[in-house]
């Protein structure tokens, strides 16, 4: 049997029919074609296919489609504008942040909640907000160093870019 | 995951009915467990109850006469980030603090927690040593009792046909209460408790211990209350002999197995190590300062 | 130190691609999603060693969504499933096809089939006892004895390295050290799990999108399994998500591409994180003896010893001569032996056996530096091998390449000159890594507007297109923007071998600056009939051609590359091709800064410092960000990573929960020293970067522990029950 749910993603709204066993990340993969949310290990250890859902970021493999029904999301295909990258995903490219990119969309996610709540974190505290974003090449040193620069970057002119999206 | 129903009742009266009539239908609040078990297929329950949509589920809120409530969908992300849970009731916060990631306690919940039973839980020796009651919702009305009762085993709770928990009522400490909850893990985060210790500890003005808590994770079948430590304590001073004392005759409490994560051998040393820690947070947390009173 | 005569190459360029993958649009190989694509799982034995009675497969047949179901008797005597015999748990017994994966995973349930369980043999140590249970029925082995004659089982290769007169340098000698470490095995842990899709076309051809480190390893390896021959496949490579050696080899792609030849139908088959742990690559465990001879000078005089490698159902074995490492030992006698287990046939994992017997040879080269007195920069500086001496590998070293890398390392630590606190230490350890080369490919085709293609079949494993881009971007004297690097599948390029072996940046970087060489050579004739003057005379400089001495007379690249498309020799272009090229070891050295809390156990890591002599960096992030990963690896060896499996041969720990690698919160910044003395074989210098980081860590640490707390903790991971054990033992003695 299926359920008829709505969602909201990145803005657009869509209307979707889901069998109760589908995670949300299924439907954002599968059913909506948005490929950008990886799985890794769909047990919530790895963090891959973090997203955002009303507001809060959480590991969209441990999400049933029909919990998210009525909610508004927000995945790695809704952090940058057409126009250009948000500030986070600019330094994770420009600070060597990315290697084989597969936990690269969770990072950003996280990240940017994480700037979101508290703009400006020391590094410690960005640590302890990645906990959950495990990274198999790089060590963290640059995902660190970058996530810090956008920091910096956000706290300019910038901010109007992150406030705009919910 | 095996198919399964979905009910998302709007009312704690549909919620029971939901589960009397498919009396093998599993609850979701958080499911930051139950759905790796389904994924898994350690779990094929036909039907599936979710609760976060129940009036007020995610009520997290306090009162000197009651204490603090804990609703059935309320997160370890609300309870960590509660000023009053980090003030008053330090294990519990610190508890829900150690659990995953910040995605998981955005999601998982303190009920779940309970509710799962794993001697390993992490806000569960908080919630004991704060003697905190669970209240059960169920075709013949609503009872309470104690956490520490109603968790049974490794994956066993006291609820019956049609129950769910609705609610945590944690009371209110008295003051000069101070509380901690410490875990042992190989890895900072994203870990389940090898060993998991919390310890409350009420003094009176003059700095006599008139009351303790010791909680031991992950040691035996459910968290286990160390009531032959506590007893160390209670009428004395905190010296550090007598916390020492304790410690060691927590760890004689323990009934620790070897498993995956460490031997019993192992489990046993660390519940010394840590209880005596933790009795000394405790403590500290107890003895007013001026910092802890602005904040 | 940047060359300032380069433009392009040895800057900090992030990824070319990297746009692409931060937005979510680059394509892994699970994101492939096509028209009436069937789902593939597969049925695995839960038994460590079993044979087959009987399998039932009606039930699952008849469940609606099930298209096919496949065992071995539809195979047709190909061996992709067991037949007879399961070897160890994960073991592949049937693949089932459905509409989608649920249907799949339910059917999977279905299959019904009868085991009868038999003993397996799950560690090396007890696996070749006379009396261990055989691991493979019919497996061919060493006839090795013990000392009582007996017959080792389960030994499927044996080797050894005898020099010198051992005995007499262990009688002579003035500290020796022995010591028995055990190492488990170790899993890449890639965050990408394998999948991989077939689509079989009318006509019979087959197009294959998977995630691997070489297409073309990938096209041999699935011809072989399925005897059919490589030109009916065609072999597309996606970005890959992480690899680290285990996708060198095959996971399920033959099973993926034998179902849609009989489906007719799209076949995508993923693998799940459990999977992967029960029937990935790992990198093998071991048990090693070692004994270890020096004099008062500190200079090592003998090595001997016994290492028994985890080598699982094909009994792999290992590289004997790690266990000697970039030191001059005059008097050596090892034996290796590749003992069959009930596990999987380990792969390749970064720098393969390295980690496993730098454990072991620097714990006791450190063990001996404290017997005698030495410091443990010193004892290693002592027995480095030098310039101009000959490595085990065979070269001849043209510099000091390993002692300038100790001293890199001790400067940046400030070795010795640290305040350290009560229960904190500092380890050292080195290692070394011949990277390897082999056929690998660049065409280069310049556009109208002086834009520049470069197509290569060598996959980008973490950043090697974009240092392909920078090294023509140099060469061509144009801005790295203006370069784009594609991949080419196996019907597009010539054969290319594996991303793997720190052979990727070296061989194909080559490759790109060859084939760069020869677009400039046509841009400067193609340029020589616009400005009417001699090639010869011309020069490339900033994108333009021009005269030398005349810089008024120049014309730009885009305007060559635009006039030569109505030319008679065409479009400028370059191409090359390689083979072999030769090679030299390069090293990495880690030196490590813990806290260890001596009640709990747990080992803090406060600071690592990895140097190591890269040759030049092509991409100094890039190189960085490789050491700190490799590191990372290392480290998490030595303190928490390991498989675990039970008594019956079962893993206990297959999700990425109980299976521990590093969060954030577990690492420190680590710090890189690049140490760059150019290697004359490598493009503008360079050396394969990938693998030597990886191999110190664990050592480094276990060094960093014992100067902590005076304890040596011998088996991996040194976990905080380890470390506790280990105090308690010293306190007994």
């Amino acid at each position: 049997m299926t359920h008829d749910i709505e969602l909201t993603v990145n803005g657009v709204a869509h209307s979707v029919s889901v069998e109760p066993r589908k995670t949300l990340l299924s439907v954002l993969r599968d059913q909506l074609h948005m490929t950008g949310t990886k799985e890794g290990c769909s047990t919530g250890d790895c963090g891959a296919c973090t997203v955002i859902l009303d507001g809060k970021t959480v590991t969209s493999c441990l999400v049933l489609g029909v919990e998210a029904d009525g909610s508004d999301v927000t995945t790695i295909e809704g952090i940058a504008t057409c126009e250009e990258l948000h500030p986070v995903q600019e330094a994770i490219v420009e600070k060597g942040g990315v290697q084989c990119g597969f936990c690269t969309a969770g990072i950003i996610v996280s990240s940017v909640a994480l700037l979101n709540e508290n703009p400006k974190p020391t590094p410690d505290q960005i640590r302890r907000g990645l906990a959950g974003n495990l990274c198999r090449c790089t060590g963290y040193t640059k995902v660190i160093e970058a996530v810090t620069d956008a920091a910096k970057k956000i706290k300019k002119p910038a901010r109007r870019k992150v406030s705009k999206r919910k | 995951m095996q198919a399964f129903e979905y009910f998302q009742p709007k009312t704690v009266r549909e919620a029971v009915q939901a589960l009397h009539k498919h009396p093998k239908a599993m609850v979701l609040a958080g499911g930051t467990d139950l759905l790796v078990r389904m994924k898994d297929r350690v779990n094929r329950p036909p039907a599936v109850v979710d609760v976060k949509r129940l009036p007020r589920s995610d009520d997290l809120s306090y009162a000197g006469k009651t204490g603090l409530h804990i609703g059935a969908a309320v997160s370890m992300r609300q309870v960590e980030l509660s000023s009053v849970a980090q003030s008053r009731f330090g294990a519990i916060a610190q508890g829900a603090t150690f659990v995953g990631s910040i995605q998981i306690r955005n999601r998982a919940t303190v009920i779940g927690n309970v509710c799962n039973a794993a001697p390993s839980a992490d806000t569960a020796p908080g919630l004991i040593v704060h003697d905190a009651k669970v209240q059960i919702a169920g075709p013949k009305g609503r009872r309470t009792m104690t956490v520490e009762d109603f968790m049974k085993g490794p994956g066993k709770n006291d609820l019956k046909r049609g129950e769910f928990v609705l609610g945590i009522q944690v009371p209110a400490p008295k003051p000069r209460t101070g509380s901690a909850y410490v875990r042992h893990t190989p890895r900072e985060a994203m870990d389940i408790a090898v060993v998991g210790v919390g310890a409350s500890v009420t003094l009176s003005p003059k700095g006599i211990c008139t009351a303790a808590g010791i909680c031991l994770g992950a040691v035996a079948p459910v968290p286990l209350r160390a009531t032959k430590a506590e007893s160390i304590l209670v009428g004395q001073k905190l010296t550090p002999g007598k916390i020492a004392q304790a410690a060691l005759v927590a760890s004689d409490e323990a009934r620790p197995i070897t498993d995956v994560r460490a031997t019993a051998g192992f489990r046993r040393e660390m519940v010394r190590v840590l209880t005596e820690r933790m009795i000394k947070a405790a403590s500290r947390a107890a003895t007013p300062t001026r910092s802890r009173r602005a904040a | 130190m940047p060359n300032p005569s380069l433009n392009s190459v040895g800057k900090r360029v992030g990824r070319l691609n990297g746009p692409d993958i931060v937005t979510g649009r680059t394509l892994y190989a699970d994101d492939i999603q096509l028209q009436e694509m069937l789902h593939g799982r597969v049925l695995r034995s839960p038994h460590a060693h079993a044979l087959i009675r009987s399998i039932d497969t009606r039930k699952a047949r008849k469940l609606p969504g099930v298209v096919d179901v496949i065992t071995a008797e539809e195979t047709d005597g190909l061996s992709i499933l067991a037949r007879k015999e399961v070897r160890y748990q994960g073991d592949k017994v049937a693949v089932v096809v459905a509409e989608n994966p649920d249907i799949a995973l339910d059917a999977v349930e279905l299959i019904e089939v009868d085991y009868q369980v038999l003993g397996s043999a799950t560690d090396p140590f007890e696996g070749i006892a006379p009396n261990a249970p055989v691991a493979v029925r019919g497996a061919k082995n060493e006839d090795v004895r013990d000392e009582n004659g007996k017959r080792y089982r389960n030994v499927a290769a044996r080797d050894e390295i005898v020099q010198g007169d051992v005995d007499a340098a262990f009688a002579k000698a003035d500290a020796v050290v022995e010591n028995i470490y055990r190492a488990p095995y170790w899993h890449q842990t890639y965050m990408e799990p394998n999948s991989c899709t077939a689509q079989a076309q009318p006509g019979g051809r087959v197009t294959l999108w998977t995630s691997c480190q070489g297409s073309f390893n990938i096209r041999s390896a699935v011809a072989d399994a399925l005897k059919i021959g490589e030109g009916r496949l065609r072999v597309v490579p996606l970005e890959m998500g992480g690899g680290f050696g285990a996708k060198n080899r095959l996971f399920c792609e033959a099973h993926a591409v034998f179902a849609s030849i009989r489906t007719g139908r799209p076949v995508k088959i993923l693998i799940n994180r459990e999977e992967e742990f029960l029937d990935g690559h790992p990198a093998p465990g071991c048990w090693v003896r070692l004994k270890t001879a020096a004099r008062k000078d500190g200079s090592i005089t003998a090595v001997e010893g016994r290492i028994l490698w985890d080598g699982g159902i094909g009994g792999r074995n290992g590289n004997l001569a790690r266990l000697v490492g970039p030191y001059n030992v005059p008097n050596i006698r090892l034996e290796g032996f590749g003992v069959r287990t009930n596990k999987p046939t380990p792969g390749a994992y970064r720098a393969p056996g390295a980690p496993q017997t730098a454990m072991a040879r620097e714990s006791n080269i450190d063990a001996l530096a404290h017997k005698l007195g030495i410091d443990p920069i010193d004892i290693r500086l002592k027995n480095a091998v030098r310039k101009g001496d000959r490595t085990s590998g065979g070269v001849t070293l043209p510099h000091d390449w390993l002692a300038n890398t100790i001293k890199a390392a001790a400067k940046e630590a400030r070795w010795g000159k640290t305040g350290l606190k009560k229960n904190q230490g500092m380890g050292i350890a080195c290692g070394d890594w011949q990277n390897g080369s082999g056929p690998t490919n660049a065409f280069i085709a310049l556009s109208e507007d002086g834009s520049v293609q470069v197509l290569t079949g060598q996959v980008d494993i973490t950043g090697l297109h974009t240092v392909m881009a920078q090294i023509v971007a140099e060469v061509l004297t144009v801005p790295v923007g203006k370069v784009t690097v594609q991949l080419g599948d196996t019907d597009k390029v010539p054969y290319t071998s594996l991303s793997a072996g720190s052979k990727a940046a070296y061989s194909a970087g080559t490759a790109a600056r060859k084939a760069a060489e020869g677009a400039r050579e046509r841009l400067l004739q193609e340029a020589a009939d616009i400005l009417e003057a001699a090639p010869a005379d011309l020069e490339l400089k900033g994108g333009k051609v021009s005269v030398i001495g005349l810089p008024s007379r120049s014309v730009t690249v885009a305007d060559v590359a635009s006039s030569a498309m109505d030319s008679n020799d065409g479009p400028v272009t370059g191409q090359w091709i390689v083979g072999k090229i030769p090679t030299y070891p390069s090293y990495s050295v880690n030196i490590a800064t813990v806290e260890v809390d001596p009640g709990t156990g747990r080992v803090h890591l406060l600071d690592l410092v990895a140097a190591q002599d890269v040759g030049r960096a092509l991409n100094p992030m890039l190189v960085e960000g490789q050491i700190q990963g490799g590191a990372t690896q290392s480290i998490a060896y030595g303190m928490m990573e390991g498989m675990i499996y039970d008594e019956e041969g079962r893993v206990r720990n297959a999700n990425l929960l109980d299976y521990a690698i590093p969060t954030a919160p577990d690492m420190p910044d680590i710090r890189t020293v690049l140490v760059e003395e150019g290697c004359e074989h490598g493009p503008y210098g360079a050396k394969g970067v990938g693998e030597p980081p990886i191999i110190p860590g664990a050592a480094a640490v276990a060094n960093a522990i014992y100067d902590a707390v005076g304890v040596r903790v011998t088996e991996l991971p040194m976990t905080p029950e380890r470390v506790v054990a280990a105090l308690d033992q010293a306190r007994e003695d």
